[in-house]
């Protein structure tokens, strides 16, 4: 198991060829996951503001687009935290954007929403937990970040609007 | 610091700064406040972190996991990384243990066989043939060949650029020189296989 003369030669453009040929079928046949850095990202979101991550708990349609082509439709997300739980209404504005009216257990805070597009719109929840926000892009999705005014943070999944 | 957001122009490849040597920016700026570097970090090196959990015998599933903790161990233990631009070198360290520490477990239940003991078996589907070409099936089929010390070291290094192959190699447990100023022993042997298959057209 001797080396060959040939392994001492210098890396030249074939090789560089190879490698390059090596690395798009590699792509190609295992590839990452489209989705992978954005999970990372989540994750590392979560590790750095040592927040709690909230589950979903339900989901309903209140009116669904088969059955009546009302431009209210809407529907209800909610999600539950150890200390918190959110109540969110997905309601229908006009062709192109959607509104949130939320409701958090926990009373007043501050309430970010992080949509797909890189978009952080920040509204605070009144003392009755209420909060609304307006001119959503439809269609996308969104997470919130709950920061009450006591306890770790709270981070929802995504939700389509 | 060099801009890092200047685009290597196409076939100018050499012009571009080192991923080793961007992955350094990244992280520097991220040290020094600006907390989407460390997206930019993870946009940029996590397809050579998944190959490098692949090749040391993750599923897809155990290695995403890999990948991801990886990541958070990053973000705990920046401190330790006295050079940026070793970044590139430590994360690839840290998903190799990970990925031995997983399948470790993984092997007592279900082994992966579609994983990259036989990296000529990944998705042999029509659909995943039809998309590759002659040449490409030939060269699949020629690493699948080799040792697996030498499989693993082609596969991850072809994600990386040529400044970086010495901390690539010394990462994944390989002598210096391996690859790179010489073609060394693993790029040779594939090399030779090739150039004795008739199917394998130079292009």
């Amino acid at each position: 198991m001797t080396g060959t003369d040939t392994e001492l030669e210098p890396f030249d453009s074939t090789d560089e060829g190879i490698l390059r040929d090596l690395r798009e079928v590699a792509s190609r046949l295992d590839p990452c996951p489209a989705d992978l850095t954005e999970r990372i990202l989540f994750a590392l979101t979560v590790q750095a503001l040592q927040a709690e991550v909230a589950e979903l708990t339900s989901q309903t349609e209140l009116v669904s687009r088969s059955m009546a082509p009302d431009p209210t439709e809407a529907s209800t997300v909610t999600f539950s935290a150890e200390h918190l739980s959110i109540m969110v209404t997905v309601v229908r504005e006009d062709a192109r954007h959607t509104r949130i009216d939320g409701w958090l257990t926990c009373g007043s805070a501050e309430v970010e929403v992080d949509l797909s597009d890189g978009r952080v719109e920040t509204v605070l929840a009144d003392a009755e937990g209420r909060f609304v926000v307006t001119g959503l892009p439809q269609g996308s999705s969104a997470r919130l970040t709950v920061r009450p005014e006591e306890g770790r943070p709270v981070i929802t999944p995504q939700f389509s609007l | 610091m060099t801009p890092d957001s200047l685009p290597g122009l196409p076939g100018h490849g050499t012009s571009q700064p080192s991923l080793a040597a961007r992955s350094g920016e990244h992280l520097t700026a991220y040290l020094e406040g600006r907390r989407e570097a460390l997206g930019e970090l993870v946009e940029l090196l996590t397809p050579l972190l998944w190959q490098v959990a692949r090749t040391h015998g993750c599923s897809q599933h155990a290695a995403e996991d890999a990948v991801q903790e990886t990541w958070l161990r990053l973000v705990d233990h920046v401190q330790d990384i006295r050079e940026p631009r070793a970044v590139l070198g430590w994360l690839v360290v840290a998903v190799k243990r990970e990925a031995w520490r997983t399948t470790r477990v993984a092997r007592r239940d279900t082994y992966d066989e579609t994983g990259t003991v036989d990296p000529g078996d990944v998705q042999e589907g029509p659909e995943a043939l039809t998309i590759l070409t002659e040449r490409q099936r030939t060269l699949w089929a020629a690493v699948g060949a080799l040792p697996e010390r030498c499989r693993t070291l082609l596969r991850v290094v072809a994600f990386v650029d040529r400044p970086d192959y010495d901390q690539v190699s010394t990462a994944l447990g390989m002598p210096r020189g391996s690859i790179g100023p010489t073609r060394g022993r693993c790029l040779d042997k594939l090399r030779r296989a090739l150039v004795a298959d008739p199917k394998w057209v130079d292009a």
